[in-house]
């Protein structure tokens, strides 16, 4: 099973964290689970790379966090995206398509000489 | 979210990290539960589960300290969290903290205290308006033999004034020891005799009152006094209302007129003290210090050209350096000798800035030296205490090696780790650095307490440990913490330590033996304590011979001086000296006393001294303007009171009148530089300024010392007393018995003769009055000893501590040796023939090392004898006592040794 899967590309998990969390807040197991699924079981995260990069994010003024209570009454840090963070989801998503578009047009010009 | 607010956070969480921590630590205990739950709904059993979880997570220590350098103010926040954690581990081990910060606390004491009494000494500014700009104008008159920093004369100083264009002012000053009469309280104080304007270029504001002014210097002003703060508070309970009362300096009436800021004490090169005139008045006083004399005419001290007494101090001005000045004067000195030929032909000034020098250049030498010696002297401590608190880490990071390999173990970093122990050996100097400055406070408090050993010479010490000594101390707790504690975290976080000093693994083969971890520390203590023992008794010897091994060419505990001030109690001279000559009388007839004699100073009386230009028939020319050499004028008994041999000829007689012709004995230094001992009697020679008479040479005595116990053996002329005009003077006494005793017998009949009789040398004995010259030198000689002795024991304990861990961590080893059937006296055997090659090994390197340090510490600090037999047998034996201690106590240990209980220790 490992095999398959893939370690979160270096720079991307701070815009998947992004992405993620735009849908609602979340606590990190919670984010962690919600990312693992939404890559269809792609992205492996090393589950202790998300709290120091939370934390980074947290200094850039991104996300915020605080203290709830979780459906089975457990208490919980959720963190939330703060306007700072929706700008920056909005700009590194624009950034990654670019990429993408920009690596798919090398892949298929190459592809054209077949 | 605002800057602002995000500074908040951060400062809130760095004053609270554990509890960012802890949250952190909450986070994460809630994100493995909720794996673990995941894990056991996928059918694991739960102790799979848990493991899976935490697999998943990763290192928890890790992540928490990846999230706290997220979170930055990582250093300051791990840096109070260390600090913590360094006190509780502290406070756990109460006996090794004692120790360590006691260690540390000594020296650094002995390091604050003599810092600051340096410092304040030789290089705090004075506390006047920019002091850099501050120049000391001497006068060069090594022409005549005097020496390049000679005091200057009244008229030199008024045409320098005029016409130089590198100050924007000058002013001149001269010390005095003054009898001052306050109602009927009657006190001796040093003060100075200054020019009107010495206040205003000082830029010093009045406590009370007003300073002096120019016009206190005109010869028809009303005499007028400033006195100190400390001089307010002694004699006049700082009356508020004290400006305008009166106050008797010798028999004359002044009248307060200001007292001056608290911290100024006056003018270096001589302190100044507690009380100014105007230099107008200087011929009522007695001034102090060196003067030198060449003919000129005129009535009073102010006139003379040739009379030269006093200092004279420049402020710089702006843009110009110190060569343009010198240039400059030098100009106008050249023109005064070209029109005044008798008084100022060959001399020129010299000018040091008075911020680099704060003694008189000739004793700022010595007192430079003196003090880099001390200051190297109590550095060498604090290293010994060092190499001490190092050995105690080292033994205690062995003891600590679980606890560091859990830390390391789970995931901590080797850098953090480190940092953590650095840490709490810096909180370990640091609380002997407090600890040191409250000691050395308290120190300086009681040596500042300590009265000048004579009433002649007032001198009050104040030393506050001020701002720059608290950096220093400071800079010494870091040197010293990172000193001692960086070899010990390092090697304690090495991973393989554990084995190391078990003994398990031999690091090197020598000698035919293997060498273990443990026998390389006691060895490489040895290796550092032995250079510093040498070094602290190499030290402390050299600082107590200088003052105990000088001889002085005379006994100075068997000679009592007497000085009175008669003008105080209005005798005119001729009634003086009719005094004087019947109190020799009765001095010399009482019991305890065997000779007494008159003389116009008493030697090794710093503060009393002149010489004048000699001239020696057949040896210098009309031409010449003769020698400066120092004279004193003595009554017969003179040498036989102090004990001086005559190596020819004799004394002056009761014969030799004003009637006779003048005789003189001179020393053996002036007889054998114009002739020999045998043929100096007979010779004649004059004084440049005593206008002329002649003066027969009757005898030679042997050079002994007249000004400092430490200079070289120099020329001396004895005049005769009765013949030379002089009066007053210092009485001598040589005596048997209580020197005390025999002083107050001689107070108690002198006060018969003249009860209101003011004693300025109450019968101190010579010893005494040298003591003055001397007690910069006794102050680092007994420092120094006492900081060699320190270092001695502190060395011989880190020492003995290292040894006696090392050898009790053996204790496992022998007791399955002796379990395996090895008797007692063998197994003592074993521990005390691999004791001794190690010792041998550790103290020759040691050896080594120490021929090497005292050969370099003798080209820094003179007076180190490297290779004083006394020295080398006392650290030998010290070692030898030492290390034998230190095994015997677990050796006697082994041989009671519980074995099965030993065996269950480890």
């Amino acid at each position: 099973m490992t095999a398959d899967r893939s370690d979160v590309l270096q720079g991307t998990l701070e815009l998947l964290v992004l992405r993620t969390l735009a849908l609602e807040p979340m606590h990190g197991w919670g984010l962690a689970q919600r990312i693992e699924t939404m890559s269809g079981e792609v992205f492996a995260i090393q589950q202790g790379t998300l709290y120091p990069a939370l934390q980074r994010m947290k200094r850039k003024g991104w996300v915020q966090s605080e203290w709830r209570v979780t459906e089975n009454n457990r208490r919980a840090r959720y963190y939330f995206l703060t306007d700072v963070g929706r700008r920056q989801l909005a700009a590194e998503r624009a950034e990654w398509e670019r990429t993408v578009n920009a690596v798919n047009g090398v892949l298929n010009w190459a592809g054209g000489t077949k | 979210m605002s800057r602002l607010a995000a500074l908040g956070r951060w400062s809130r969480s760095l004053f609270r990290p554990g509890h960012e921590d802890a949250e952190t630590q909450e986070e994460l205990r809630f994100h493995l539960e909720m794996e673990t739950g995941k894990n056991l709904r996928a059918g694991m059993d739960p102790g799979e589960a848990r493991r899976q979880a935490r697999v998943r997570l990763g290192g928890a220590d890790a992540i928490r300290e990846a999230v706290r350098d997220a979170r930055g103010w990582r250093r300051l926040e791990d840096l109070v969290r260390d600090v913590g954690y360094a006190l509780r581990g502290l406070r756990r081990n109460p006996g090794f903290t004692l120790a360590a910060v006691l260690s540390l606390a000594i020296p650094i004491c002995f390091n604050t205290a003599v810092f600051t009494i340096v410092d304040t000494v030789l290089f705090h500014p004075l506390p006047v308006v920019r002091p850099a700009q501050l120049v000391d104008v001497y006068t060069d008159a090594s022409a005549l033999g005097a020496g390049r920093h000679a005091p200057s004369s009244y008229p030199d100083y008024l045409d320098i004034r005029a016409a130089n264009d590198v100050f924007t002012d000058m002013a001149a000053h001269v010390p005095m020891r003054a009898v001052v009469r306050v109602d009927e309280d009657v006190d001796l104080v040093m003060g100075e005799a200054v020019t009107g304007n010495y206040f205003r270029f000082l830029g010093l504001q009045p406590v009370l009152g007003r300073l002096l002014a120019p016009d206190d210097d005109r010869p028809t002003a009303a005499r007028a006094a400033v006195i100190s703060t400390g001089l307010w508070e002694r004699a006049f309970g700082r009356d508020p209302a004290v400006v305008g009362r009166d106050l008797h300096v010798g028999s004359q009436p002044y009248v307060v007129i200001g007292v001056a800021p608290p911290d100024f004490y006056g003018m270096p090169p001589i302190p100044g003290g507690d009380l100014w005139i105007p230099i107008a008045r200087v011929d009522e006083v007695t001034p102090a210090g060196p003067s030198v004399h060449t003919p000129s005419p005129g009535e009073t001290r102010l006139d003379r050209r040739g009379q030269r007494w006093m200092f004279i101090k420049g402020r710089l001005r702006d843009e110009v350096g110190l060569a343009q000045a010198d240039a400059n004067l030098d100009t106008i000195m050249a023109g005064l000798a070209a029109a005044l030929p008798d008084s100022n032909e060959n001399l020129q000034v010299s000018l040091t800035l008075t911020d680099d020098v704060r003694l008189e250049p000739s004793a700022a030498g010595p007192a430079y030296g003196g003090a880099a010696a001390v200051m190297f002297m109590v550095g060498v401590v604090l290293l010994v205490a060092c190499a001490n608190v190092m050995g105690m880490l080292l033994a205690r990071a062995a003891a600590r090696r679980r606890e560091i390999g859990i830390r390391l173990a789970i995931g901590a970093s080797r850098r953090r780790l480190v940092q953590q122990l650095l840490t709490e050996t810096l909180v370990l100097s640091s609380l002997g650095a407090a600890a040191g400055l409250a000691l050395a406070w308290g120190m300086l408090r009681v040596l500042g307490a300590v009265e000048s050993p004579i009433r002649s010479l007032p001198y009050t010490f104040e030393f506050v440990v001020h701002g720059r000594a608290v950096l220093f101390t400071a800079a010494l707790a870091a040197g010293a913490g990172v000193l001692a504690g960086l070899v010990p975290a390092l090697s304690a976080t090495r991973p393989n330590l554990v084995r190391d000093l078990n003994g398990a693994v031999a690091v090197a083969r020598s000698g035919g033996r293997r060498w273990f971890a443990r026998d390389v520390l006691v060895a490489a203590q040895l290796a550092v304590t032995v250079p510093l023992l040498v070094l602290a008794g190499l030290l402390g010897r050299s600082a107590l011979a200088a003052t105990a091994g000088v001889s002085l060419g005379f006994d100075p505990g068997r000679v009592l001086a007497v000085g009175t001030d008669l003008e105080m109690n209005g005798y005119d001279p001729a009634r003086e000296e009719r005094f004087m000559r019947d109190a020799l009388e009765r001095v010399r007839s009482m019991p305890g006393v065997t000779a007494a004699a008159l003389t116009s100073r008493a030697p090794l009386d710093v503060i009393s001294y002149g010489t004048a230009s000699l001239l020696v028939s057949g040896v210098h020319g009309p031409a010449d303007r003769g020698v400066l050499t120092p004279r004193v004028a003595v009554s017969p008994d003179y040498f036989e009171t102090l004990g001086v041999p005559l190596l020819q000829g004799r004394a002056s007689t009761p014969a030799d009148t004003s009637e006779t012709p003048l005789v003189a004995v001179v020393s053996e230094a002036l007889a054998d530089r114009y002739w020999s001992v045998e043929t100096a009697v007979g010779q004649r020679l004059r004084f440049g300024d005593w206008d002329g008479p002649e003066y027969e040479i009757v005898g030679v005595s042997a050079d002994y010392k007249v000004r400092f116990p430490t200079e070289e053996a120099s020329p001396y002329v004895h005049a005769a007393r009765s013949q030379a005009g002089v009066t007053g003077g210092v009485l001598l006494a040589r005596i048997e018995g209580d020197a005390g005793a025999v002083a107050g017998d001689i107070r108690r009949e002198l006060r018969r003769m003249e009860p209101d009789l003011f004693f300025f040398f109450e019968g101190d004995t010579l010893r005494e009055i040298a003591g003055v010259a001397m007690l910069p030198f006794r102050i680092a000689a007994s420092v120094s000893g006492a900081a060699g002795i320190v270092a001695m024991l502190l060395g011989a304990v880190g020492l003995y501590g290292v040894i006696a861990y090392v050898v009790a961590r053996r204790t496992r080893e022998l007791a399955i040796r002796s379990v395996l059937g090895a008797h007692s006296g063998s197994l003592l055997r074993l521990v005390l023939a691999s004791g001794a090659w190690v010792i041998t090994v550790g103290a020759g390197v040691g050896a080594a090392l120490a021929a090497l340090v005292t050969r370099l510490a003798a080209q820094v600090v003179p007076g180190i004898a490297p290779g004083d037999p006394v020295v080398w047998a006392g650290v030998l034996l010290l070692i030898v006592g030492v290390t034998s201690a230190a095994h015997v106590e677990p050796a006697r240990r082994i041989l009671r040794l519980d074995l099965t209980r030993a065996l269950h220790v480890e």
